[in-house]
Order: C-alpha cells, then sequence, then structure tokens
C-alpha cells in the first residue's frame, strides 16, 4: 500500500474502454487527481470506465465524490461505469446506497462482465 | 414586578444604539449592585469567557470555560462555570443571562450585589438575543479571529444550540467553526411534529458552504410552504442539482419526531445512519429509509421515509462522518464505537452535556485541526424519572 497520504493512479485503456487501477487512500486530501482524470476521460468521450479501488484501504465522502461526481457525468452521457471495491469501499458505497446506482464487484473480471452484458 | 432601576428589554432596545447595549447593561448592573460589574458573553466554540463590557481592571478579558455548545451554556453548568469564574476574579458573584433553557452569558459582579441581579439578566438577556441582529458588537466579541466565509456563513445558518420543545430536550454543535463549513444543523418545532436534520455537503470551504446553502434554504422553504417530508428532501435534491452542476452532493438524515407517539420518520440520504442511545448503555442503528445523496443523478427521484418508535429511555444521535472519521495521532479512526464509548461515559447527562463530552473527544483525538466538519445532534425525549 503506498504511504499515507498518496494516491497512485495507474491506466490501461482498450479501445473506448478505460481501466484505472487506484492505489492509497482517497480522503480530502489525495481525491482531486482521481476525479480530474475521471472528468478529463468523459470529456474526452471515453464511456465505459472500470475503477479498480480493490488496493484502497480507506475513503471518505470527498473521496467517494471523487468517483460519483464523475459517474453523474458519464450516465448523462450514456455512459457506464463499474468499480471493484475492497472491502471498505463497497462499505462506504453500500452505506450511502450509491451501490443502487453504480455497480460495485469484488473482481476485476465481475466488473468487465457487467460491461459486456446488455444494458 | 419589575426592580424600578431595572431596565426593561424593549426601552432599553428602542432608546439606545444597539452596539452599546453591553455598556448600558453593566451600568445598569453597576447600579443595582453597588460594586463593579462585568458582562461576558461566550465565544463562538464554547470555550471560554469573552468580557464585553466591565467596568473595572480585575475582570480578566478572557476566562477559559470549555462548557459551552457553540456560544450558549445549558443552565446546569452555570455553578461550575462561577467557579470557574471565582478562581480568577476571588469574591465574584456570577449571575446567568438566562433565555428560555440556555444562558448567553453571564454578569460578574466584583462582590456580593446589594441588590439582586436576576431580573436584570434576565431584561439583558432578551435585549442581547433581540438586539444582536442589529448590530456586530456581539458576533465580534465571539470571535477570536476572523472565520472564513464559509465559517462565517455556516454560523449563521445554525438555530439555537440548545432548547427544549415541547418535552424534548435537543441540543446541536458543528466544529470546527472558524472554518470547513460544509455541515449544518437544523430543527423546527412545528404542528406536525418537531423537524429535525443533520446534513454534510460534500467537499469543505466556500463550495460546500454555498451548497449547504441553498440545501438548507430548500429545506426551510419547503417545510415552512407545508411540504412533507419527502417533498422536503426532494426539494434539496432538486436545488443541489442545480447549484452543484452535476458536481456537487449532500448527504443528510431528515426526520419529523412525533412526541404524542415517540414515533420518528426518517428519510437518509447517503448519510451516516441515526442511532437510538438507550439507558442501559445498548444501542440500535437506524438502517432502513436509506437512499443515496441528494444532488446526484439528474432524474426524477422518488423518497420513502422510514419509521421507528422510540422508548421511554431511549435518545436519537444524528451526527455527521467528520465526528467518526477524525483521527487520532496514530492514524486510527474515532468510529461509531469510538464515539458510543463516549456518550456511554457521559452516562445519564444531558442532551448539551453529552454532546459537550463528543466535542471534546473530537478535539482532543489529535493535535491536528479537524479537517472535515464534525456535527452532532442529541434529541433526549425521554419521560422524567419518577
Amino acid at each position: 500500500m503506498s504511504p499515507l497520504g498518496r494516491v497512485t493512479i495507474d491506466e490501461q485503456r482498450t479501445g473506448d474502454r478505460l481501466l484505472l487501477i487506484v492505489d492509497g487512500e482517497l480522503d480530502v486530501h489525495t481525491a482531486a487527481p482521481l476525479r480530474e482524470r475521471l472528468e478529463a476521460a468523459i470529456d474526452d468521450g471515453t464511456k465505459e470506465i472500470v475503477i479498480d479501488a480493490t488496493a484502497v484501504a480507506f475513503m471518505d465522502s470527498t473521496g467517494l465524490g471523487s468517483i460519483v461526481r464523475p459517474a453523474t457525468l458519464l450516465a448523462e452521457r450514456d455512459g457506464r461505469m463499474v468499480v471493484v471495491a475492497s472491502p471498505s469501499v463497497a462499505r462506504v458505497f453500500a452505506l450511502t446506497h450509491l451501490d443502487e446506482r453504480i455497480p460495485v464487484r469484488t473482481t476485476r473480471d465481475e466488473a468487465l462482465a457487467v460491461l459486456t452484458a446488455p444494458a | 414586578m419589575t426592580d424600578p432601576v431595572t431596565p426593561d428589554a424593549v426601552q432599553v432596545l428602542s432608546e439606545q444604539a444597539t452596539y452599546r447595549l453591553p455598556l448600558r447593561i453593566v451600568a445598569a448592573a453597576r447600579a443595582l449592585a453597588g460594586c463593579p460589574a462585568a458582562l461576558y458573553i461566550v465565544d463562538l466554540d464554547g470555550s471560554c469567557l469573552i468580557c464585553i463590557e466591565g467596568d473595572d481592571e480585575r475582570f480578566p478579558q478572557r476566562i477559559t470555560a470549555p462548557l459551552g455548545v457553540g456560544p450558549e451554556l445549558e443552565p446546569a453548568v452555570v455553578g461550575e462555570l462561577a467557579r470557574m469564574v471565582e478562581s480568577k476574579v476571588p469574591g465574584a458573584q456570577v449571575v446567568p443571562l438566562l433565555l428560555r433553557d440556555r444562558a448567553l452569558g453571564v454578569l460578574v459582579c466584583a462582590d456580593a450585589p446589594r441588590e439582586p441581579l436576576e431580573e436584570l439578566a434576565r431584561q439583558a438577556a432578551l435585549a442581547l438575543e433581540l438586539g444582536g441582529g442589529y448590530s456586530d458588537v456581539l458576533h465580534s466579541a465571539r470571535r477570536h479571529r476572523m472565520p472564513t466565509a464559509a465559517g462565517e456563513i455556516q454560523q449563521n445558518l445554525l438555530p439555537p444550540r440548545i432548547a427544549r420543545l415541547d418535552g424534548t430536550v435537543l441540543s446541536g454543535g458543528v466544529l470546527p467553526g472558524y472554518d470547513v463549513g460544509g455541515d449544518f444543523f437544523d430543527y423546527a418545532d412545528n404542528a406536525d411534529g418537531l423537524w429535525l436534520a443533520v446534513a454534510d455537503a460534500m467537499g469543505k470551504g466556500n463550495h460546500a458552504a454555498a451548497l449547504a446553502s441553498v440545501a438548507i434554504g430548500a429545506l426551510r422553504a419547503a417545510r415552512r410552504g407545508g411540504a412533507t417530508l419527502e417533498q422536503a428532501a426532494d426539494a434539496m435534491h432538486e436545488v443541489v442539482v442545480d447549484a452543484g452542476d452535476r458536481l456537487g452532493f449532500v448527504t443528510a438524515v431528515l426526520a419529523v419526531w412525533q412526541p404524542r407517539t415517540r414515533l420518528l420518520r426518517w428519510i437518509n440520504c447517503g448519510h451516516p445512519q441515526p442511532v437510538v442511545l438507550a439507558d442501559d448503555g445498548g444501542h440500535r442503528v437506524l438502517a432502513d429509509g436509506g437512499t443515496y445523496p441528494l444532488g446526484l443523478f439528474r432524474e426524477e427521484r422518488v423518497f420513502t421515509s422510514a419509521e421507528a418508535r422510540l422508548e421511554e429511555d431511549e435518545r436519537l444521535l444524528l451526527y455527521s462522518d467528520g465526528v467518526t472519521e477524525r483521527r487520532d495521532d496514530a492514524g486510527e479512526q474515532i468510529g461509531l464505537a469510538g464515539l458510543l464509548d463516549v456518550v456511554n461515559a457521559a452516562g445519564d447527562g444531558s442532551a448539551p452535556r453529552t454532546v459537550r463530552l463528543i466535542q471534546d473527544s473530537v478535539l482532543a483525538a489529535s493535535s491536528a485541526p479537524l479537517r472535515d466538519d464534525a456535527t452532532l445532534m442529541v434529541v433526549d425525549p425521554r419521560l422524567p424519572r419518577r
């Protein structure tokens, strides 16, 4: 895991699909780069995004916002986002009921299956 | 009957410049008491008494007294407060400025007063409360430093921190007060029940404060327009979608408490779940009535409330994630378990006492400043013990 207060974002692109692999703690001090990366991708026309947050040990409301706000933008453009979550990230999505709007899965394969399934 | 030397609050307000009120109150106190007197009010975060007017150098400018919930005191702490004042001003007499169920400050006289000051203190509390909106004099004195714009707006959004409403004792507080600024709590004692709200606008600073402002505006406008709980949630959602420009959101618990039936109806929009506290130290979390936060996804929403009955020995605790996500110096979060430990340590404490103790533990958890608002509301509808 990355040191406290640092977040790294690796990305892989396959056609129109973007995979972001996030490592670190997503909070009020560290969340901005992820949000900016997502917003830039959506502005560039990306329609399918997988966020792999299995290495995110902690996420606060701002960290959550860095994923959810772009997800709102993407939904308006008929795109789709899936989150691969660690137990603590999955818990935040469940407690805020955002898993009702953004699919949350435990493995990358399950997340990809969501995107390949008919909408 | 009012003592002839005691000025009447309404009369004082109409004949004096508002900013001179403290001077007028101290002059009246001195005339009645026959000794030097001072007027102290509580600072923004309830940590000390501030001398707003005093006619003798033995009255210190500040007296540390970490007993308030925001700038208000519950009457039960006045004895403790008096001891703190006496330790700085030996022989001083302390008379609280009581208004309903809270004290806004105290009159302090250097010796035992010749005439009782209770009626003057009552009139002074009333005059200060009524006059507060006309001048910055009280607001300036309560602030040790200049708050950020977000902090300033937040202070102005909050209702009285301590209230007794239809048999329910309620207390709410927001930390840190001078900055951050996306949280608020609100309540209204209406014919259709006691409305309650604790909310958290995402992020911090000006953007969060702006979102919180329009969200509370929508809530109050809807409530005052006769809306149901569900309609109020929808009004808040729409305004946050609009003002947040798809980029902001607000989490909130909105509730209506019915004292007669002891039924609580609530909607939880992505916020930490309400906790019901029992006298025996047990608790239950109200997990129903949940939906995702306000302001996300620009589309029609249907809000559905949940309902629960509170037993006669139960209280309600609403809070924001800034309380439970506060970290100690080792990086560990307080968490719900830590929050409940403080509540249980407070025992049978009153709502304001419980809020104050939780705030103390949030502040003491770490030497680092708060990086998020920590908001609390305790609603205590317990019936008096027989």
